[in-house]
């Protein structure tokens, strides 16, 4: 639906396009000439003589044909102005369509295995190709205790990470509080490491974190729709691993 | 006439995006899994446009590309490179190995499309 819309807007665009270029067209060919003003076109590289009598006074007519051609400019504004609106319009709908595909792709993947280590790997392509980062961990709660154990790490200060204990430390404290933080570097404090630490919650309990240390260089910072994402995985991505990790823990006996 | 486009990653997940983004152009979508597929894929399938990731198992896509280059059936192929690296260096690298164009991971949709758009004339 919101590809007809965007096909809608990309017609409008044009078509208003092709109306004002029809419009400058006209003007041109019907350039009225104002008072003082040469009557014809000269051609490209000749002057105009000069005059040496006083301007010519207005006449009806061309006060009439001057009055419609601002009224023709007028209208031609208006027009730009629209053909702007529509065509920022037509951007932001694609930007949206194109982030309401991340978040289908992600879905998609994430609880398109039963296997734990391929949606693993699904979380960190996720991060990787859509968020933007090769610096983060990807942390699982362990079965017993507070420890959020690190599955998988990518860079040089996800990998300095250690254990976790689930309120203790920057993650610990960050993914105890079971609330998104995207904070980004400008934060400032014991957080200031972190681009962000997206707690995972399965049932109001914290059951892992996702902890991004960097953006890829050429990324400035973490983008509303990145935020959205996030808040997506939060939830989607703690159930996807803890339905598989149940799936392949070993029978009890 | 209907335009092919091979869509060459590794990542299952980066090739579920470009044919999200893609599918709205009405063109037949081929895939492969690394440089050295891509390579025989693309002699053998004779695609419009290669868009290739560069960090790839077997053979990366500078490597892929240059193969491209050599190859009188892929000759004159149109390349994308897609990468999570941003670095001018990384762009030159791959302009040297042949490719007619460079973007960055993460995907923008539209910047995508448009730069597809533009190669294919449509």
């Amino acid at each position: 639906m919101t590809d007809q819309r965007e096909n809608d807007l990309h017609n409008v665009h044009q078509g208003l396009k092709d109306l004002i270029d029809s419009l400058r067209q006209q003007r041109e060919r019907w350039q009225v000439p104002r008072a003082g003003e040469p009557s014809t076109p000269q051609p490209p590289g000749e002057r105009a003589p000069a005059r040496s009598s006083p301007p010519a006074r207005a006449t009806p007519r061309t006060t009439e044909l001057s009055t419609a051609e601002e009224r023709l400019q007028e209208k031609v504004r208006g027009l730009e102005l629209e053909n702007q609106r529509l065509y920022d319009e037509a951007v932001a709908l694609a930007e949206h369509t194109t982030h309401l595909a991340n978040l289908y792709v992600a879905l998609e993947r994430l609880h398109g295995s039963l296997v734990h280590e391929e949606v693993l790997t699904a979380l960190e392509e996720i991060i990787t190709s859509m968020v933007g980062s090769e610096d983060f961990a990807l942390l699982e709660r362990q079965a017993a205790g507070p420890g959020l154990r690190v599955a998988r790490a990518h860079g040089a200060a996800a990998q300095k990470l250690g254990t976790v204990t689930l309120g203790a430390g920057v993650v610990g404290g960050l993914a105890a509080t079971g609330k998104p933080y995207l904070g980004g570097h400008g934060a400032g404090g014991a957080a200031a490491e972190l681009v962000a630490c997206i707690p995972l919650m399965v049932g109001g309990e914290v059951t892992g974190a996702i902890a991004i240390f960097e953006l890829l260089a050429h990324k400035p910072q973490l983008t509303p729709a990145d935020a959205e994402l996030l808040r997506v995985l939060s939830t989607h991505a703690a159930s996807a691993l803890h339905l598989t990790s149940a799936r392949t823990a070993p029978e009890p006996g | 006439m209907s335009h092919k486009i091979l869509l060459v990653d590794d990542s299952p997940t980066v090739l579920l995006m470009e044919r999200m983004v893609l599918s709205k152009l009405a063109c037949e979508l081929i895939t492969a899994a690394d440089g050295q597929e891509a390579v025989e894929k693309a002699e053998a399938e004779r695609p419009d446009l290669i868009l290739m990731d560069v960090v790839m198992p077997r053979l990366n896509g500078y490597e892929a590309c240059r193969q491209l280059r050599e190859n009188e059936v892929t000759r004159d192929t149109p390349i994308i490179l897609l990468t999570t690296r941003g670095e001018f260096t990384s762009a030159q690298s791959g302009y040297e190995a042949g490719c007619n164009d460079y973007l960055t991971k993460p995907i923008n949709g539209v910047e995508l499309l448009a730069k597809v758009k533009s190669i294919l004339g449509i």
